[in-house]
C-alpha cells in the first residue's frame, strides 16, 4: 500500500474518530429526542455526502414505519412497510442486495440502517446516494453503526427522561389535587353557611378541572333540588332532575344514545354525569360540561370529582341538617312559652271555702296537654269545680283547653245554672271544633252552707264520692261529651247532699289509663288507694295517688294527670 | 389582619391589581368583586400582578375562570405577571399558561395590551 494511501486512511479513521467523539458529547447532554434524529441526520449526510437522508421510526401497534424525520428530497408515502428479514444478523442492509427492500430504492434510498436499544427496535435510518456515486466503504458503515447506535442509547435515556418528567408531574398534579381537597374538607367543615359552599364548589370546578357549565342536584326529603348550576342557560325541571336519579350507573359519559333519549341534556351541554352516593344519605347528581382547554375527563379527574361531590354533598346535608336542629330548638322554646302559658291558665292555690279542703294538680307529659282544671270561687264563697280533657295531645289540644278555659270564665259570673251554662259551653265548643275533636268534662259547684254539691257530667270519667262505710259512688250523671253534637237535649243535673268527712276524687284517664306492661291502672287500684287513706288530708290523698299510679307505670307516662281531691269537714 | 388583599392602580389603560397573601375559598370573594365591578366599569384590561401572592388554591384559581369570559367578551383580557415560583407551579400544573397570558413582569403584561 502506497504510503499516501496509509495517510488517507489514517486521516479518514481520525475523522471518524472525532466525529463519533463529538457526537456522543452531544448526545449526553440532549434529552430531545428530535435533536438527537435530527443531530444522526445531519452528521451522516455530511460524513457520506449525501443530500437525501430520512428518519423511519417505527411504530410496534400498526408494525410500520412513518416519517419521523427528513432532509431532502423524497417520495416515500406516509406509512411504509419494511420487512425485517435483512437485519436479523447485521445493523446495516444495502436495499440492492434485498429484493423485499426493492420499494424503498424505488423511493431513492440506498442504505437502511436499524436503529435500535437492547430492547426493541426503534426504526431505521435512511440514507439516499452519495453524491459521487461512490460505493459506501466497510469503514463508513462502521461510522454510521456506531452513530446509529450512540443515538439510540440517547434515544432510549431521552425517553427514559420524559417518562420520569411525566412522571414527576403527575406526582406534582395529584400533590396539587390532595392539597386542594384537603383544603376544601377544612373550608366546607368550617363553614355552616350554605351558600359559601356552593360558592367553594363553583370555584373548585372551575379552577381545579376548568369547568364552566354544572349543576349540582341533590334530594332533600325524597324531593330533587337544584342545588347550583352554573352556564347551563336553562332551569332543570323536576322530570328532567328524576331521569338524572334514575341512571343505572354512577359515571356516565354522556354520548349520542343518551342525547338522543333525554336531549334535555344536549341543550345543557352536558359530557359527564356523577352520581354521588353518602352512605345513608339522600344521593346527589353532579353533571358536567366539557373542559374549557378542551382536555377530556381522566380516571384522576373522575376520582377527584367523586371526592369533591362527597365533600360537598356531606357539608351541605350537614347545613340542613343543622337547619333542622335549630328549627326543632326554636319549636321546642315556643312549647315551652306555651306550656308556661298553659300553667298559668290553671288555678294557682285552691280558695278557700268554708266546710272543704281541697288539693289539686296538673301533671303534663307532653310539653303542652290537652288536661284542664279550674276552682273558681263565687261571690258568696260557693267552689264551682272543673275538670275535662280534650281528645288528642300536644298543640291542637292545648289550644281546645285555653278555649274552654276561657269560656268557663267568661260564663262564670252570670248566675245561670249548670245545666244552661253546659249547653252553651257545648255549642260553643262544637262550633269551634272540627268533628273529631271532643272535651269530656265535669264540673260542680259546692255549696258550702248546705253541704251540697250540684253537677254535671257531660262524658268525663266519673269523680268518686267515698263515705265511710259504703261503696264509692260515682258522679255520671250529665250527658255527652263536649263538642260531639249540637245541644239538643238539655244536660241533666244532679244534686248529692255530702256529709262530713266524705272524699270526692275527680281525675282524668292519665290516672286510670296509666300502663304497667298490658294492664291499665283502673279504677279499682284507684279506689284501693283512696279507701285506705279516707282519714288523711286531700292533700295527702292526692299524693298517695300520684306516687301509686307513678310507682304502677315505672314512671313512664303518656298521658296528661289531672287530679282534684277535696273532703268536706 | 386580613389574609389577603388587593390594591389597585392603573397604568395608562390597564387596570393593575396587586395581591397579596393568600388566594383561597375564603379570600377568593375579594377578588370576585374588584373583578365585579371592572367588569361593570368596562375597566377590562386587567394585569395580576401576583409579585405578593404567597398561596393559591384551585378555588383562587376558579376566580380567573368565572370572570374571563365576560372580560374577553368586552375585549379584555386577564394577563398575569410576576408570579413566584411556587405559585406559578400551581398555575402551570393545573394547565392555565394554555389559557391565560402569563409573563415574567408587569411591564410586559402591560405592553401586551398595546
Amino acid at each position: 500500500m502506497p504510503l499516501s494511501n496509509v495517510k488517507d486512511d489514517e486521516r479518514k479513521s481520525r475523522f471518524g474518530l472525532r466525529t463519533l467523539l463529538d457526537t456522543s458529547r452531544l448526545l449526553i447532554e440532549s434529552h430531545d429526542i428530535d435533536f438527537i434524529l435530527n443531530n444522526l441526520l445531519l452528521i451522516s449526510m455530511g460524513k457520506l455526502m449525501v443530500n437525501r437522508a430520512a428518519i423511519l421510526w417505527f411504530h410496534p401497534k400498526k408494525n410500520v414505519h412513518t416519517v419521523r424525520t427528513f432532509k431532502g428530497r423524497h417520495s416515500l408515502p406516509d406509512e411504509v412497510a419494511i420487512r425485517r428479514e435483512p437485519f436479523k444478523k447485521q445493523a446495516t442492509a444495502l436495499c440492492a442486495d434485498h429484493p423485499e427492500l426493492e420499494h424503498i430504492c424505488k423511493h431513492g434510498f440506498e442504505l437502511l440502517i436499524a436503529i435500535r436499544n437492547s430492547e426493541r427496535h426503534l426504526g431505521f435510518l435512511a440514507l439516499g446516494p452519495k453524491m459521487d456515486r461512490s460505493q459506501v466503504t466497510s469503514e463508513e458503515v462502521e461510522v454510521l453503526e456506531s452513530l446509529v447506535f450512540m443515538s439510540a442509547i440517547a434515544v432510549s435515556n431521552s425517553e427514559l427522561v420524559s417518562e420520569l418528567r411525566s412522571a414527576n408531574r403527575k406526582l406534582d398534579y395529584k400533590i396539587q389535587e390532595l392539597f386542594t381537597l384537603f383544603d376544601l374538607s377544612k373550608s366546607f367543615n368550617a363553614s355552616i353557611d350554605r351558600e359559601e359552599i356552593k360558592r367553594i364548589f363553583k370555584f373548585t370546578l372551575l379552577g381545579q378541572l376548568f369547568v364552566r357549565r354544572f349543576f349540582l342536584v341533590t334530594q332533600r326529603r325524597g324531593q330533587p333540588l337544584v342545588e347550583s348550576q352554573n352556564g347551563l342557560g336553562m332551569e332543570l325541571n323536576r322530570d328532567q332532575m328524576q331521569v338524572l336519579f334514575e341512571l343505572d350507573r354512577n359515571i356516565i359519559m354522556v354520548d349520542d344514545g343518551l342525547r338522543q333519549k333525554h336531549p334535555f341534556l344536549e341543550r345543557a351541554q352536558i359530557h359527564l354525569i356523577l352520581k354521588i352516593n353518602n352512605e345513608g344519605q339522600e344521593p346527589a347528581v353532579i353533571g358536567l360540561g366539557k373542559r374549557a382547554n378542551g382536555v377530556e375527563f381522566e380516571q384522576t379527574d373522575l376520582n377527584f370529582l367523586i371526592s369533591l361531590g362527597n365533600l360537598a354533598l356531606m357539608s351541605i346535608q350537614k347545613t340542613y341538617l343543622l337547619e333542622d336542629q335549630i328549627e326543632k330548638e326554636r319549636m321546642e322554646e315556643e312549647l315551652s312559652i306555651a306550656r308556661a302559658i298553659q300553667q298559668r291558665l290553671l288555678p294557682d292555690d285552691p280558695p278557700e271555702t268554708p266546710n272543704l279542703e281541697i288539693a289539686a294538680t296538673n301533671i303534663p307529659s307532653y310539653q303542652v296537654g290537652g288536661d284542664y282544671y279550674d276552682l273558681i270561687s263565687d261571690d258568696s264563697r260557693n267552689l264551682t269545680m272543673a275538670i275535662a280533657d280534650v281528645t288528642g295531645k300536644g298543640v291542637p289540644a292545648s289550644l281546645l283547653m285555653a278555649n274552654l278555659q276561657s269560656v268557663l270564665h267568661i260564663l262564670q259570673p252570670f248566675e245561670i245554672g249548670l245545666v244552661e251554662a253546659t249547653g252553651q259551653i257545648n255549642s260553643l265548643i262544637y262550633q269551634n271544633t272540627p268533628s273529631d275533636k271532643f272535651i269530656s268534662f265535669f264540673w260542680g259547684r259546692y255549696f258550702h252552707e248546705k253541704r251540697k254539691l250540684r253537677y254535671v257530667n257531660a262524658g268525663h270519667n266519673p269523680p268518686l264520692l267515698f263515705r265511710r262505710g259504703s261503696e264509692p259512688q260515682q258522679l255520671s250523671e250529665g250527658g255527652v261529651l263536649l263538642g260531639a253534637m249540637p245541644t239538643m237535649m238539655p244536660y241533666k243535673e244532679q244534686e248529692v247532699l255530702l256529709q262530713k268527712d266524705d272524699v270526692i276524687v275527680m281525675y282524668t284517664d292519665g290516672v286510670t289509663e296509666a300502663i304497667c306492661g298490658d294492664e291499665e291502672y283502673d279504677e279499682h287500684r284507684l279506689i284501693a288507694c283512696v279507701q285506705k287513706r279516707l282519714d288523711q288530708h286531700p292533700e295527702e290523698i292526692m299524693k298517695a295517688i300520684i306516687a301509686d299510679v307513678t310507682a304502677f307505670c315505672d314512671n313512664q307516662f303518656n298521658d296528661d294527670l289531672t287530679l282534684i281531691v277535696c273532703k268536706i269537714v | 389582619m386580613s389574609k389577603f388583599e388587593i390594591r389597585k392602580r392603573s397604568k395608562s389603560e390597564v387596570t393593575i391589581l396587586d395581591i397579596y397573601g393568600e388566594l383561597d375559598a375564603h379570600t377568593a370573594p375579594t377578588l370576585e368583586n374588584e373583578l365585579k365591578q371592572l367588569i361593570e366599569k368596562n375597566f377590562v384590561h386587567i394585569v395580576v400582578n401576583g409579585s405578593g401572592l404567597e398561596y393559591i388554591s384551585s378555588a383562587g384559581l376558579g376566580v380567573f375562570m368565572a370572570y374571563i369570559e365576560d372580560i374577553r367578551s368586552q375585549d379584555g383580557d386577564i394577563k398575569i405577571a410576576s408570579l413566584k415560583p411556587k405559585v406559578f407551579n400551581v398555575f402551570d400544573l393545573l394547565g392555565f399558561p394554555t389559557l391565560y397570558d402569563i409573563v415574567e413582569n408587569e411591564e410586559e403584561a402591560v405592553t401586551r395590551f398595546k
